[in-house]
């Protein structure tokens, strides 16, 4: 099979993998500042529309819907985080799964997105080094981020809020700048995305894509970025892989998460496990 | 430095503090004592805005603490260590101590992304100021170890350096050496004395009577919510009412 | 008319009411969000299926049957999966994870067992009689529908709040560890808990099983949201407020296609679900603000 023609029928899943790549470091982010936060997807889908309404139906340039597709998001993370990110653990993630179905329906009855029906012949502009530089930007920020105060402030918030915040770190703003930057990720993510599938319909970004996010990261593990970059790749491989298995594929999925979290409850990726014990 | 006035907390039904007034003054080693379940962490906290008193008021050099969120508190100069310990366990010990410098690091958002030079700087003097505290409370060579890892003694002594990094005024220890050894117990009042050099200025909570007598210049006595008693250790040793709030609670004291 | 739709209201509100409580037991209790409580919400309408069609068993024996099957599932899923989290003080996401992966795979057996088309309780379950009161006519099967999650949730609430099992149900809500230094076996009434709340899930599967007059492997997952819209509105912490909040939806949803359209059922309902999130995250009847379970 010579590049043209392995490129014609590997595309998309190239660039999914890029794309999830990033919506699984969007989660990384949140999960790394100790958020428990499902909205990620609804993120994605609120940039991917955004993006795509740029493009088809304002004719603009592919960089501003892709500007526009990640500030939408960020803006609305900015407006819910205030109220929603006074709930932590499960509540958080109760509060952001239900913020998931608000964005879902929201899609799924307003003229601009095309109701049910979606979006269609959404142009189709990205290209492989566009996904590429958005992972190199974002891996490259998000290592930036780790080693400097805020990346430490996050960890911190995660392992012991109350300790965190007596060690003078503001962890509301804190709090609030992880959600943001993930739902800006995410956003980015989304527009990426709507300018190589065509098509969008509002539910490529509800609960199960929610869950989906979420288990790239548990799964590559959320000790540094490598691991939800692995996470990304082999959840957007799995159907693939297991393809040989046809009806039973979804069964055999759901009994991969369960055995993820009962025997791997690190990840696949946890450099940590080998420094548990240095030589006490 | 440091005034509580008519200060009272309750959880509930129950009186934690009860009309507390006591003050700190600047300089010194302040200790409060008293039994079990006396309210001394309860002060702790309100002290550094975790709870909000139900009355009272409180201040600090002249700031209204009870209108600040406890990051604002902290960022005020106060610092504190915890009864029951709070490190960040699977952070490395120079973490640790680096969190503590949160506030003091002043490189901006674009500092971080960029990696510009003051960014590089600030970082730089921070781990290396961090080494010498770790070194300070004795705890040099292990910097990249998992704060989680350590003993228990050792875990106190890395939260005194985290609640120094952050170069308070008034620093509050809770229980410091509970559960250390004799040995360990000196090293940490020296290094309290040693504090003094500094200029700071220290409130501690301790059980161990000689550590408490031996290191502070003035004590005060906390039962049931109330200050019972304030003074010097002599003084205090001398007071019949301490000395009926602790008869027959010396074993477990 | 009016009364009708109040009558629709508290119907489809009851039976909302009745999934949403098993979820919040779980959720309250054992601090978990149990993603395939919409599975077995599904699994619990085949297996009456199942039961009246192949067994021939008279309704009023297939349904506590049925519950207690869809029970046995929950206990399965709480010994096998939740409790080795439990053990290992594993972090949220983690049950969370877990359990989806349990409904993805309860929702592929379904479909490779009962094939995924959507099939029907028999008609003659019920007489086609109405009920009258006054100007208000409600269907037999709607007043049974209704009637038997009424009584199943009262019976629960009565449980939680006037029994000495109640009593040990709240205090380890409160904190499991104060809970087990008082001497209540923890564990055991994680599993019962387990138990009860997938039995109510399963009966409020045949109880929508009837009332929609369908039963297919997809049926959970629309059912989840709705469980979760419920508990969000309601507030996160009571089982109370869970069941204000299933009614809440329900009389929205009818009132929505009544006065508006049917297109604004969905819509209406969560966005009065987003008005929630952003004004009182805790949810309307919720009396904390905040925590961290």
């Amino acid at each position: 099979m010579d590049w043209s023609s392995w490129w014609a029928t590997y595309s998309t899943l190239v660039l999914s993998l890029g794309v999830y790549g990033l919506m699984a470091l969007s989660i990384y982010l949140t999960l790394s500042c100790g958020l428990l936060s499902l909205a990620n997807a609804a993120f994605m889908g609120i940039g991917a529309y955004a993006s795509a309404i740029v493009t088809l139906q304002y004719e603009g340039s592919f960089p501003a819907a892709l500007l526009l597709g990640t500030a939408a998001p960020a803006a609305v993370a900015l407006l819910i985080g205030v109220p929603v990110l006074r709930l932590s653990g499960v509540y958080l993630a109760m509060a952001t799964l239900g913020f998931g179905e608000v964005v879902r329906v929201i899609a799924l009855n307003l003229e601009i997105t095309g109701g049910p029906l979606g979006l269609n012949g959404i142009p189709l502009l990205t290209e492989w080094w566009h996904v590429l530089l958005a992972l190199v930007v974002t891996v490259a920020l998000l290592q930036a981020l780790r080693h400097s105060k805020v990346g430490r402030a996050f960890e911190a918030i995660r392992e012991d809020e109350t300790a965190a915040r007596l060690m003078g770190i503001a962890t509301e703003r804190v709090k609030l700048l992880a959600f943001v930057l993930g739902a800006a990720i995410a956003g980015l993510a989304g527009g990426l995305n709507a300018h190589y599938t065509f098509t969008l319909s509002p539910g490529n970004f509800g609960f199960e894509s929610a869950v989906d996010i979420l288990t790239m990261a548990v799964l590559g593990g959320i000790q540094g970025v490598a691991g939800p970059l692995l996470g990304g790749a082999l959840i957007t491989l799995l159907p693939e892989l297991l393809r040989g298995l046809q009806e039973f594929r979804m069964a055999a999925n759901g009994l991969i998460l369960i055995a993820v979290v009962l025997f791997m409850p690190q990840g696949i990726w946890a450099p940590l496990r080998f420094r548990r014990r240095p030589g006490k | 430095m440091l005034a509580l006035h008519r200060i009272s907390h309750h959880f509930g039904g129950v009186r934690a503090l009860d009309d507390v007034t006591l003050t700190v003054e600047k300089g010194g080693i302040q200790g409060l004592i008293g039994p079990n379940g006396a309210g001394k962490t309860t002060l702790f906290n309100v002290i550094t805005g975790l709870f909000r008193p139900s009355e009272g008021t409180l201040s600090f050099e002249g700031h209204n603490l009870l209108q600040m969120p406890p990051h604002r508190i902290a960022t005020c100069g106060i610092a504190r260590t915890f009864q029951n310990i709070r490190l960040f366990s699977e952070m490395t010990l120079i973490d640790n101590v680096v969190v503590g410098m949160h506030a003091r690091l002043a490189y901006g958002t674009l500092g971080w992304m960029l990696r510009t030079r003051a960014f590089r700087q600030a970082e730089a003097g921070a781990r290396q100021q961090a080494r010498q505290l770790l070194e300070r409370v004795g705890l040099a060579g292990h910097d990249n170890e998992l704060a989680g890892n350590l003993s228990y003694g050792n875990q106190r002594k890395l939260e005194i350096a985290r609640a120094l990094a952050a170069e308070p005024r008034l620093l509050l220890l809770d229980e410091p050496v509970a559960g250390m050894n004799s040995t360990e117990k000196n090293e940490i009042m020296s290094l309290v004395k040693s504090l003094r050099q500094d200029h700071m200025t220290v409130l501690l909570i301790e059980h161990d009577m000689r550590f408490v007598m031996g290191l502070c210049d003035t004590l005060a006595v906390l039962n049931f919510g109330h200050v019972i008693a304030q003074g010097s250790p002599a003084q205090i040793q001398a007071n019949p009412a301490v000395i009926e709030a602790y008869l027959g609670q010396e074993e477990s004291a | 008319m009016l009364e009708q739709q109040i009558v629709n209201a508290i119907s489809l509100g009851s039976v909302y009411a009745l999934f949403a409580l098993g979820f919040t037991l779980i959720f309250g209790i054992l601090g978990v969000i149990n993603l395939s409580h919409g599975g077995i919400f599904m699994l619990g309408a085949y297996a009456a299926l199942l039961l009246l069609t192949r067994v021939n068993l008279p309704f009023w024996a297939a349904l506590p049957l049925a519950m207690i099957g869809a029970g046995l599932l929950g206990l399965a899923i709480d010994a096998l999966i939740l409790k080795v989290l439990r053990k290992r003080g594993a972090p949220h996401l983690m049950p969370m994870i877990a359990t989806i992966g349990a409904a993805i795979l309860m929702t592929s057996l379904a479909q490779g067992l009962f094939g995924s088309e959507t099939r029907r309780f028999p008609i003659d379950l019920f007489d086609q009689e109405n009920l009258t009161f006054g100007s208000i006519s409600i269907p037999l099967l709607q007043a049974s529908i209704t009637g038997l999650s009424v009584v199943l949730m009262v019976l629960m609430i009565w449980i939680l709040r006037r029994t000495r099992l109640g009593q040990a149900l709240r205090a380890i809500a409160e904190s499991p560890r104060a809970a087990a230094l008082l001497g209540i076996p923890v564990e055991r009434l994680f599993h019962l808990t387990s138990f009860v709340a997938a039995a109510l899930g399963g009966a409020a599967g045949i109880l929508i099983g009837l009332s929609f007059d369908a039963i297919s492997p997809f049926m959970g997952q629309p059912m989840l949201h709705k469980g979760i819209a419920a508990i969000i509105l309601g507030g996160l912490e009571a089982v109370r407020a869970a069941v204000l909040g299933g009614l809440f939806l329900g009389a929205t949803e009818v009132f929505a296609v009544t006065f508006l359209s049917s297109e604004y059922r969905d819509a209406l309902s969560f966005g009065l679900l987003f008005l929630v999130l952003l004004w009182r995250p805790q949810g309307l009847f919720g009396a904390a603000a905040t925590r961290s379970a």
